[in-house]
């Protein structure tokens, strides 16, 4: 065995890969049963050990309770699954599917496996890295590097390119997250300029929509639906109209229901929609605007999507490039950072950027950035602190990560103590310095300027120390589980069935004659059911009328807004 | 203090071309960063002498610093130039201030459209803001690496001083109207 052998891991919501360098070239390493895709899913059966991939797949719908897809979207948290084998971690249902992968790679290259890089969404933040880190020691690995998933992407994008300058960006829609990327590509340097991203935004808010949207239309809970709607999404990638069939779904009888492209459009679009604002702001950080960039590359599976590519199609104003597999641009990446790191890949390096603004707290509450987001790693900052009062012994620093001007909406990473020397007023002085490693994971440092003593300082995790936090957030979602009795929720659903109705008849009157007579029936209805509903005094009827006629007008809207756009163009002489 | 210019071996001045100083750092990434090097070189201090130098107004600011240590000063007031500029930016972003938060109200895509027309009047009054800003900015910069500033070195020192206070108002003005840009369009 090679002790220079490191594996490449996409660790991913839905699907799960692993590979390593062979000859110069990066390979995805298959399973027993041939398949490099590895399901993310982990089942615990009434008997035996845990077993992952394939077969805990098909169990969802049969034993959902013992059955967990999906633990990326809780990495970072302290939150528990339950199942019948006991409670576990994020972290540790996660390791179970390294632990797959780990085996399965070392059944393919007949060869132990101990070092590996695993890949996180780029707009991961510390503690959910930290998990991933974690995640991967528990199986066993020493985890040589996190690597952001979209840059990856990069590096199998451009492995064949090196000779070439370009600016790209990837844009990552997976099953559960969302990255944009935008790099410059110079002879072998891959170096990101701008990143930004949700971590709670996939395919899985795809489904769920859908799943709600056939339970709804079909008034059916069936368990099976929600492996019948995922088949037909990915059908509909194809095909233009799909047959959605639940035999026997009470025993008895059969459903089947049509469900075309377009109506499944309607459902993804506010999630796709979603993407925009960090596609946008990702330029705006790289201070370029679409023309000049030289490609955009499409990864994640959710990126099949006809609508996907239309809607980054019309963002970018331009072409999607789709020369990467989308399952598998990221697991190659990983691999191929592997083999820089053990030498075996030559002439490519990657230079990465922390996503998120890092800061403390300040008197006041508000958050004073120390290092803004988009900063190359690996990087150190140093801050200075005295003492408040003399005397002062120790003092408390709450540690954060995030965007926002107060210290309370973004991410408590966690906190740290300071300890002075005694000394009068604002003499006694402690540099600390934040380093955040190529990993993109952070490191504190504090130095007495007077005694020259050097400590790394321990953080407490806030995912660690903050119940309360949780317990609020548990409390707040109670509290709004009674809003829908109240009062209030029925005036407001009043004011908008009485600002929309309204609106929609203006809009009518203004660009009614170029939607179809089919359109306009249906939103005729649509207004009607407001108007009954508003007579009868329903909160749930009103609510419901008002959010079908949000969705029935959006076309009309659409006209709206380009009718507009065609006035302030006529104004100014363009057209 | 380090002297970046020195470190990144380009020779120093108020201002650098961002192509040249982009090729350097790439080969010095090739040859010093953590992942293949084989040098023990510190990379985060190449990393933050490349923050600095590749952005436009740091690298004006570490130029003064190293060259005429005494020029800078704490200034707190505006330049008398630039008032009238920041009272037409402060009265166009409070309108777009206004605009957003009345946005965000409302929900339905129906509602949203009706304010279409308004949007992109705001947006007209914000790219002219825009435009002038960089335009002033960027006149600014242009100049700067013509002084000689070797000669006359107490004028040559005032005046860099001065540059650099309107060009930190002036990027920070465009660094906002960007930022509400990427507000108006989301």
């Amino acid at each position: 065995m090679l002790m220079s052998d490191i594996v490449g891991i996409d660790l991913g919501t839905t699907n799960s890969l692993i590979g390593a360098m062979e000859a110069g070239f990066p390979l995805l390493l298959a399973d027993a049963d041939g398949e490099r895709l590895t399901p993310s899913v982990v089942h615990f059966p009434a008997n035996g050990e845990a077993i992952v991939g394939r077969a805990p797949s098909r169990m969802r719908a049969l034993d959902p309770q013992n059955t967990i897809a999906s633990i990326k979207r809780l990495m970072g948290t302290r939150e528990k699954v339950r199942t019948r084998a006991g409670e576990f971690s994020p972290e540790q249902i996660s390791a179970l599917i390294l632990k797959k992968l780990k085996a399965d790679a070392e059944r393919a290259l007949e060869r132990e496996v101990t070092r590996a890089v695993i890949t996180v969404p780029a707009y991961f933040n510390d503690a959910q890295r930290n998990a991933t880190k974690a995640a991967g020691e528990l199986a066993g690995f020493t985890v040589e590097r996190i690597v952001n998933e979209p840059t990856a992407a990069a590096l199998a994008y451009g492995m064949d390119k090196l000779g070439e300058k370009s600016k790209i960006a990837v844009y990552d829609l997976g099953g559960g997250t969302f990255d944009i990327s935008i790099l410059e590509l110079n002879k072998g340097v891959f170096q990101v300029i701008a990143t930004n991203g949700n971590t709670r935004l996939g395919g899985d808010d795809i489904d769920a929509a859908l799943v709600d949207f056939l339970a709804d239309k079909l008034q059916v809970s069936d368990a099976r639906l929600h492996e019948t709607a995922i088949a037909a999404k990915h059908r509909l990638s194809a095909e233009t109209e799909t047959q959605i069939d639940l035999p026997f779904f009470d025993g008895e009888n059969s459903l089947s229901f049509t469900l075309t492209r377009a109506g499944l459009d309607r459902i993804a679009r506010p999630i796709v929609e979603k993407t925009r604002a960090h596609c946008l702001r990702s330029l705006a950080d790289a201070k370029l605007s679409p023309a000049d960039l030289d490609a955009v590359i499409l990864v994640g599976g959710v990126t099949r999507m006809p609508l996907v590519r239309d809607f980054v199609r019309d963002l970018f104003q331009r072409e999607p490039n789709t020369s990467q597999n989308p399952d598998e641009a990221v697991a190659l990446g990983a691999t191929l950072q592997a083999g820089i790191l053990s030498g075996a890949v030559q002439n490519m390096v990657l230079l990465d950027v922390t996503p998120l603004s890092l800061g403390i707290e300040t008197f006041g509450g508000l958050m004073n950035v120390i290092i803004p987001r988009n900063s190359t790693i690996p990087l150190k900052a140093g801050e200075m602190f005295t003492n408040a009062l003399a005397g002062q012994r120790a003092m408390s620093i709450k540690v954060l990560q995030g965007e926002r001007e107060m210290a309370r909406d973004n991410w408590p990473l966690g906190e740290f103590e300071l300890e002075f020397e005694p000394a009068p007023k604002g003499q006694a002085r402690v540099g600390v310095q934040f380093e955040i490693d190529a990993n993109g994971i952070l490191h504190v440092l504090a130095r007495d300027t007077k005694t020259g003593v050097e400590k790394i300082v321990e953080i407490k995790s806030a995912v660690d120390v903050s119940d309360e936090a949780v317990e609020q957030m548990i409390a707040e979602s109670v509290e709004h589980a009674f809003d829908d009795m109240s009062e209030r929720v029925l005036t407001e659903a009043k004011l908008k069935a009485n600002e929309m109705l309204p609106a929609v008849r203006d809009a009518l009157q203004k660009v009614g004659e170029d939607l179809s007579n089919e359109e306009k029936s249906r939103v005729a209805e649509l207004m009607r059911e407001v108007e009954a509903a508003l007579e009868s005094g329903e909160v749930q009827r009103l609510k419901k009328a008002n959010a079908a006629l949000d969705e029935g007008t959006q076309h009309l809207a659409a006209l709206l807004v380009e009718r507009a756009m065609d006035e302030a163009l006529r104004r100014k002489g363009v057209l | 203090m380090t002297d970046y210019f020195h470190l990144f071996g380009v020779p120093r001045g108020p201002a650098l071309d961002a192509e040249m100083l982009k090729e350097k750092f790439h080969k010095l990434t090739a040859e010093h960063h953590p992942d293949v090097a084989k040098t023990d070189a510190d990379f985060a201090l190449i990393n933050e002498a490349y923050r600095t130098l590749s952005d436009p107004l740091l690298c004006l600011r570490h130029f003064i610093q190293l060259e005429f240590p005494s020029a800078l000063r704490a200034e707190q007031n505006m330049p008398e130039d630039l008032v009238q500029l920041f009272m037409h930016i402060a009265t166009v972003r409070r309108a777009i201030d206004a605009f957003v938060a009345r946005e965000t109200q409302i929900s339905s895509p129906l509602l949203r459209a009706h304010l279409a027309s308004e949007r992109l009047d705001i947006l007209d009054q914000l790219d002219s803001s825009l435009a002038f800003v960089t335009e002033t900015h960027d006149a600014l910069f242009a100049d700067l690496p013509h002084v000689d500033w070797k000669k006359n070195r107490e004028t040559v020192a005032e005046g860099f001083a001065m540059a650099h206070h309107m060009l930190s108002f002036l990027s920070k003005w465009r660094r906002q109207l960007m930022e509400d840009r990427v507000r108006l369009q989301m």
